[in-house]
């Protein structure tokens, strides 16, 4: 995979190899704020489901 | 010759942040300069950190100037293509080293342009895959503008890089849940001789490490180039070798290509106008 994206690299000229790598960046942006949009999800709702529990558990 | 002033490059990152604030100790005149061409956003970023330094050492003492350079960093990546391919092979995509060679070339010719003998920038030995700053290749770099009376200096290059500058650092919890914030675990940083540290001694930041933060962000140009090169570097390259031989053949690779560019200087340093680098100046 590595090969195929460096080979794609090395045979574009200038202002194409730029878009291409833009495009790269904001994919790579995409699968790192969607890992991070997910992660606070879960950790929000394990976060409200132990103070639900708490609450639960005083009562 | 204006022995009292120096030209810093500038992108407004930490590194070079703290370089300008040392330099504004020995020299009474510092020329900021941040490099513009295409692909690259957000140059007035450096902005923010010029203003702090201004308020700190005196409005005069900065000079800020964005230079283009598009047109010299396309000749310096395909200058020779066919011949580096065969020779260099997928070196053609370290595009941090390369982009930093074209800034070198422009700064010397600013330079020779404007009298000043001297240079600097905040190459740091915690950022050891990225070409120019490598020991080696900052030896070659020196080399270069030594041979026309400009002295190059690295203030910064033994201070500590941080210790969670990796990309998988960021995918870390302690990271997420504190995006923007220092991360509460960066306890190492308190310790550690960063730059980060020594900027937030002098007061010119608001915590010891903002590497990879919004802050961070907000301070320097936006510029997606290097995802293609740490494609090459750790996905391609150093799967199959090992640092020392990265190392290696980078600073062959950039022996090679400063030669390249020694030739042209020398060219223009002769000719002037009628020099095939004058006609990549852009003003």
């Amino acid at each position: 995979m590595a090969f195929i994206l460096c080979g794609i690299g090395l045979i574009l000229p200038w202002k194409l190899r730029c878009i291409y790598i833009e495009i790269l960046g904001w994919i790579t942006q995409f699968v790192y704020l969607s890992y991070i949009v997910i992660l606070k999800f879960i950790l929000q709702e394990l976060q409200k489901a132990k103070a639900e529990q708490a609450n639960y558990e005083t009562q | 010759m204006k022995l009292n002033e120096t030209a810093t490059l500038f992108s407004g990152g930490t590194d070079s942040t703290l370089t300008a604030a040392l330099m504004a100790e020995k020299f009474d005149k510092i020329h900021l300069i941040t490099y513009d061409r295409f692909a690259f956003s957000s140059v007035m970023n450096p902005m923010v950190n010029v203003k702090k330094l201004r308020d700190k050492y005196g409005e005069d003492k900065f000079d800020f100037h964005v230079i283009k350079v598009e047109k010299l960093t396309r000749f310096v990546f395909y200058e020779r293509y066919l011949h580096n391919i065969r020779k260099h092979g997928f070196f053609l995509l370290t595009i941090c080293g390369l982009c930093k060679l074209a800034m070198h070339v422009r700064t010397v010719i600013f330079c020779l342009e404007n009298g000043i003998p001297n240079v600097c920038d905040g190459a740091n030995q915690g950022m050891h895959l990225f070409p120019a700053q490598m020991a080696s290749v900052i030896k070659e770099y020196g080399d270069m503008y030594t041979r026309y009376g400009i002295t190059y200096s690295n203030p910064v290059f033994k201070y500590e890089g941080p210790q969670d500058l990796d990309f998988t650092d960021r995918l870390r919890l302690e990271r997420v849940l504190s995006r923007d914030k220092e991360p509460a675990t960066a306890t190492a940083a308190r310790t550690a001789n960063t730059t980060g540290r020594k900027l937030y001694e002098l007061g010119l930041m608001p915590s010891e490490n903002v590497k990879g933060t919004e802050l961070d962000r907000r301070m320097q140009p936006r510029c997606f180039q290097f995802i293609l090169f740490n494609v090459f570097v750790h996905w391609f390259y150093l799967a199959d070798h090992t640092y020392e031989e990265y190392q290696d053949a980078t600073v062959r690779f950039y022996q090679d290509k400063i030669r390249a560019m020694v030739k042209h200087l020398d060219d223009y340093a002769a000719a002037g106008a009628d020099s095939r680098l004058a006609r990549m100046i852009e003003r």
